[in-house]
């Protein structure tokens, strides 16, 4: 009869074989996950740069490399240029949006067949464990061969710096490479300013006083995209500058220890922030609209300032507004000018590539002060060479990168302090914001996860 | 007497040679289960007894892991908000649904088909696209917000706001269920023998006796299968919720699957997920017998 039950016997047989599979399976996951060797880089060191001779050596390859989204354009340009150079290596690219990259880039370097060349991210929740693990190559001699030491301003290059095992960085080796300066900003629409009878804002107070102008004025003062959660960091990132010591700032994120957020001046530029969002400066909309649709927002005239990375130049000129400039954040109380800043996601190479002479090249040859102009053509803004930058916004852009390096004003991301901070800073500003949460607990709350994040190392 | 024994002896011969033989199909199908949801359900178990960070070595920690879940106070209160969503991923869904195959049942509307493929194009979409969809809807300058303000509203920051965004998700699940609960509904109740209403209706019964008495209980299989698929898609809701709000604002519309994701991708705690993981398949496990245990009953009565 179709549709019965099986009978006892079949059933109970049914039974016993999925109870001898569970076993099995059981049984097969015994051992503890993860670990393995810790590859030994065996690859020899260099002393001068890569020749093409020894890229022709290599054959016909592969080069597979992992970008971040915001490199498209850079690559677009760079890898018909690269392939010229040495037409046996064929270049593939994969580039990913930097959510996507850092869930992702992890595993495939710990993988069987990793991307030779890969974008990580500074900081304990990327880089830190791609140290500890072994999967990228020092890069100590390419940075000698290729005098990097001179190209490159050293403050730049210590978040890249490493203690082998992963516990502290700003000492060790180096373990990546950038030639692109991110940072923290304040673009601004002179349209709306002068509507508001305001002049362009340098200090903390004229600032305030400009944000409540346009305010008054009946027009939003700072667009804020924040459903994402981590960009209000990034505008807490700046006011940090206004009211913090960047060098005590960056102890804290590194994890020099008894370091503590619970500062004054950490407490002050938490209430300013508060205050800003309590009389409307953000809107009401904020946690509602996405970074990139702000960016394309405020390039369409909806706001006076925005607080960003110098990344969404490109999205906001492309509205073809003309009013649009870029300045650092406005000083404050520290009393010099500081802000979030550093070098964009770091170029890595894997310490298992087989094509290693074709990766160091790669990487260098992107970070060569030649391939600058070819950076600064894309809106990026190199900080190994001088550049002509191609337009208005652009030579904002390097003022302000030149203006922070020269005041060593540059503070690193406060998610790179722990791996959670990343998630735990989005939703407790955005309670800090919305006033649940009062400054002091956002301070507890931030200083709880680093104590404990860095208690069980 | 005869005939019936022949029948079973037949019967039985027919069958007894068969069913290794016929397990035999069954191979391929099992090895990629166990392959892709076996092994992986295996593993999520082990995983879960570690401190691991999914790369260096790991260490065994016992019950350590479930224990500070079961301690953490926001993934308790991520669990009651999963309770939210199965009100409208769940309940409002299968109740909609069984009005409109309630309404359905009684008149002929013209052009049905074409109302129900409209209904039922939410569940062809990818979630993905669904939430983006959303995001634009309950946009500040979205088109429900002109709607609220062409009335004289003033507009509302759903997805931004602390107390609607939970929600307003939900209600994206509302909508993204309900088609499906509708035509599963439909289908069954074209099944019901018309001489059922017609008896119903020669007792004198109007429309909602007649609901209640006829079409509902004549539904019962399809009620368990639209509740049991719904709860799970809302007790594991991840990608909607990713894609609207990120578990926001605060933690607003953090849910256990995007504790899992947070755990097991960014802040990279692989066994505080895997035990949050175990946590949530068992608390499905649990309700899913709890719709489908009584149902039966009733059935086999």
């Amino acid at each position: 009869m179709p549709g019965t039950l099986p009978s006892t016997s079949l059933r109970r047989r049914s039974l016993i074989i999925g109870a001898g599979v569970a076993t099995a399976l059981l049984a097969a996951a015994c051992s503890p996950p993860g670990g393995g060797e810790r590859s030994e880089t065996e690859l020899a060191e260099i002393t001068e740069p890569i020749t093409a001779e020894q890229i022709a050596e290599l054959g016909d390859i592969e080069l597979t490399v992992w970008a971040e989204a915001g490199e498209e354009e850079t690559l677009d340009l760079f890898v018909p240029e690269f392939e010229d150079r040495y037409p046996n290596v064929d270049v593939q690219v994969s580039v990913r949006a930097i959510d996507d990259l850092v869930t992702t880039v992890v595993n495939a370097l710990n993988s069987e067949d990793p991307p030779d060349v890969a974008q990580g991210n500074q900081g304990f929740g990327t880089d830190a464990l791609l140290v500890e693990a072994g999967l990228l190559r020092p890069l100590e001699d390419v940075a000698e061969a290729y005098g990097w030491d001179e190209s490159f301003n050293d403050q730049l290059l210590g978040p890249l710096r490493w203690e082998d095992d992963g516990s502290q960085f700003r000492s060790g080796d180096l373990y990546g490479i950038s030639p692109v300066a991110n940072n923290i900003g304040v673009f601004y629409n002179e349209e709306i300013l002068q509507d508001a009878g305001v002049e362009i804002p340098s200090s903390l107070e004229e600032f305030e006083a400009a944000l409540e102008a346009v305010h008054d004025n009946g027009d939003l003062p700072i667009m804020l995209g924040n459903s994402e959660q981590w960009p209000a960091l990034h505008v807490y990132g700046a006011l940090l500058g206004a009211f913090a010591d960047a060098d005590e700032v960056n102890a804290w994120i590194s994890g020099a220890e008894g370091a503590t957020f619970e500062t004054d001046d950490n407490l002050a530029a938490a209430e300013r922030l508060a205050r800003w969002a309590e009389q409307g400066y953000f809107g009401e909309a904020y946690n509602s609209v996405g970074i990139d649709d702000a960016a394309v927002r405020f390039g369409g005239g909806e706001a006076a300032f925005m607080v960003a990375g110098d990344w969404y130049a490109p999205a906001i000129i492309e509205g073809g507004g003309e009013s649009f400039g870029f300045m650092a954040p406005p000083v404050g109380p520290s009393g010099s000018v500081a802000s979030i800043g550093s070098v964009s996601f770091p170029w890595h190479i894997s310490a298992r590539t087989d094509v290693e002479a074709a990766a160091i090249a790669f990487v260098a040859e992107m970070n060569s002060p030649e391939n600058a102009p070819l950076l600064a053509s894309v809106n990026r803004i190199p900080v190994n060479a001088d550049v002509e930058p191609p337009g208005p916004m652009a030579a904002d852009l390097v003022a302000v990168n030149d203006e922070l390096m020269a005041a060593d004003g540059q503070i690193d991301y406060p998610d790179w302090a722990t791996p959670n901070l990343y998630s735990i800073f989005g939703s407790e500003l955005q309670n800090l914001m919305d006033g649940r949460s009062e400054p002091e607990d956002f301070l507890a709350a931030v200083q709880l996860e680093w104590e404990d994040f860095h208690e069980a190392r | 007497m005869t005939t019936v024994v022949a029948d079973s002896k037949r019967a039985a011969r027919r069958r007894a040679p068969v069913s290794w033989w016929r397990a035999a199909f069954l191979i391929p199908a099992l090895i990629a289960y166990g392959l892709f949801v076996l092994w992986p359900l295996v593993q999520t178990v082990q995983f879960s007894f570690y401190d691991w960070n999914g790369i260096t070595a790991a260490e065994p920690v016992g019950l350590a892991n479930y224990a500070e879940a079961l301690g953490n106070p926001e993934i308790r209160r991520a669990l009651l908000r999963s309770l939210v969503f199965v009100f409208f991923y769940c309940l409002l869904p299968t109740a909609l649904g069984l009005v409109i195959a309630g309404i359905m049942s009684r008149i002929r509307v013209r052009g049905s088909s074409v109302f129900r493929t409209i209904l039922f194009m939410p569940q062809v979409l990818s979630m993905v696209v669904v939430a983006v969809a959303w995001r634009w809807m309950y946009d500040a300058q979205g088109p429900i917000n002109a709607a609220l303000e062409a009335v004289g509203g003033t507009p509302v920051v759903f997805l931004g706001d602390f107390t609607l965004a939970l929600p307003a998700v939900g209600f994206i699940g509302t909508w993204v269920m309900s088609g499906l609960c509708m035509v599963l509904f439909i289908a069954g109740v074209q099944r019901i023998p018309p001489e059922l209403y017609e008896a119903v209706r020669l007792d004198g019964a109007g429309p909602i006796r007649e609901f209640f008495t006829i079409t509902v209980p004549s539904l019962r299989g399809e009620i368990m299968v639209a509740l049991v698929f719904t709860l799970t898609v809302a007790l594991r809701n991840f990608d909607i919720v990713w894609n609207t709000t990120r578990g926001g604002p605060g933690s607003s519309t953090m849910v256990p699957s995007v504790f899992i994701y947070d755990g097991a991708f960014v802040s990279r705690q692989v066994g505080d997920a895997a035990a949050v993981s175990v946590l949530l398949t068992v608390l499905i496990l649990i309700l899913t017998a709890a719709i489908i245990v009584p149902l039966r009953e009733r059935e086999a009565k």
